[in-house]
């Protein structure tokens, strides 16, 4: 009985896990905090200001981009980098090693892989270290 | 930048950790679908499957390593993408309702691992216990579909490819980091194998009747999204 009850939970997990990105677009829609089709965004880490901008706008998936990134003030610790990911989906580690640019400016190359499942908002978390990360969270094209 | 160590484990567990989300959602309409088609030796037949699913990632990792250029490949990729995420749509589609019994010649016999008639004798034909390469042969197929995880993996191989000396080197590294996501993938989608046989369910008229339909679901899901990709 155990034995068969257990299995009918399992079946139950499956039907959950089907389910799961369709929750996670909804999820993913209310928590956009950039517009970055239109320009770029900018968010504060401790005391500093941080604009993220992706180009060329259309900002589409499977395609290559430029991510530049730009500080209010002069930053000469380890070089920032950008993790992509989507919110509430793990789609494995793709970093964007990014240039200095200048003292506040950096930029890299990358690319925002499409997901099948029809999900297009997507994450960019800016981590610089000694400073910490910002989170943008935007809309991107298929 | 990893060295090739580093993105050997980082691939691997990366590949393992997908697997038991991502893969599990994305994958699993299609190996429920193979456990409905399998026959006795169905853990074999799973096998089979991820190992032909792994071999498309390792070599598609060997061509980018050589190659460099991720989005040049996936351009020339797109249409075959769609055709294949649309076949497989297909496959779920045409399983559920041969669970539901609405078709009686798509009906599974009695037994359904062990086909006597119409839909059981077709799939009986192609998935029949000696007959892992049709295993195989599907794996290698469905290995083109498009995976978000998979395209990841495959950015990283990308940019291993510029640390070899020439592009046999580069082929080889990037054939085995791709493996070794493929591998790593492997463990969540043959638990999905093993517990969905549903040949407990068989008993359970209700149980089996939501699971096709939901099966049906995702299969025209798979479809739209094919058609739309």
């Amino acid at each position: 009985m155990i034995k068969k009850c257990y299995r009918f939970y399992i079946f139950l997990l499956i039907a959950v896990f089907l389910m799961a990105p369709q929750t996670a677009i909804k999820a993913g829609e209310e928590l956009i905090n950039c517009d970055i089709q239109n320009g770029s965004c900018t968010k504060k880490a401790e005391n500093l200001s941080v604009t993220l901008d992706i180009k060329p706008k259309p900002v589409k998936a499977m395609t290559d981009l430029i991510f530049t990134v730009t500080l209010t003030e002069e930053y000469k610790g380890e070089v920032p980098y950008i993790d992509l990911g989507m919110p509430g989906m793990n789609m494995g580690q793709n970093q964007i090693q990014l240039n200095r640019l200048s003292g506040r400016k950096f930029e890299g190359k990358g690319v925002i892989v499409r997901c099948p499942s029809g999900k297009r908002i997507w994450k960019a978390d800016v981590v610089i270290p000694e400073k910490g990360k910002v989170t943008f969270i935007f809309d991107v094209i298929y | 930048m990893l060295s090739i160590d580093g993105l050997s484990f980082a691939l691997f567990s990366t590949g393992l950790a997908v697997g038991f989300g991502h893969c599990i959602g994305m994958c699993g309409p299609i190996v429920i679908s193979l456990s409905l088609a399998g026959s006795e030796n169905r853990i074999g037949n799973h096998l089979c499957y991820n190992i032909g699913r792994t071999i498309t990632y390792s070599v598609l990792g060997g061509i980018l390593a050589v190659t460099g250029s991720f989005t040049g490949l996936f351009s020339e990729m797109g249409g075959f993408q769609k055709g294949v995420m649309i076949f497989s749509g297909a496959l779920i589609v045409f399983m559920g309702i041969s669970m539901t019994g609405l078709i009686p010649k798509l009906t599974f016999p009695s037994d359904c691992f062990n086909s006597s008639g119409g839909m059981g004798r077709l799939l009986s034909k192609v998935t029949r216990k000696g007959n892992a390469l049709s295993f195989l042969i599907l794996g290698i197929v469905l290995g083109f579909l498009p995976c978000g995880p998979v395209y990841t993996a495959l950015l990283s191989v990308a940019r291993s490819g510029m640390g070899a000396s020439d592009k046999l080197q580069a082929f080889f590294y990037g054939f085995i980091l791709m493996a070794l996501f493929g591998i790593g993938t492997m463990p969540a989608l043959l638990i999905v194998g093993r517990l969905s046989t549903l040949k407990w369910l068989k008993s359970r008229k209700v149980i089996y009747n939501i699971g096709a339909v939901t099966m049906i679901g995702v299969g025209i899901y798979f479809i739209y999204q094919g058609i739309k990709y």
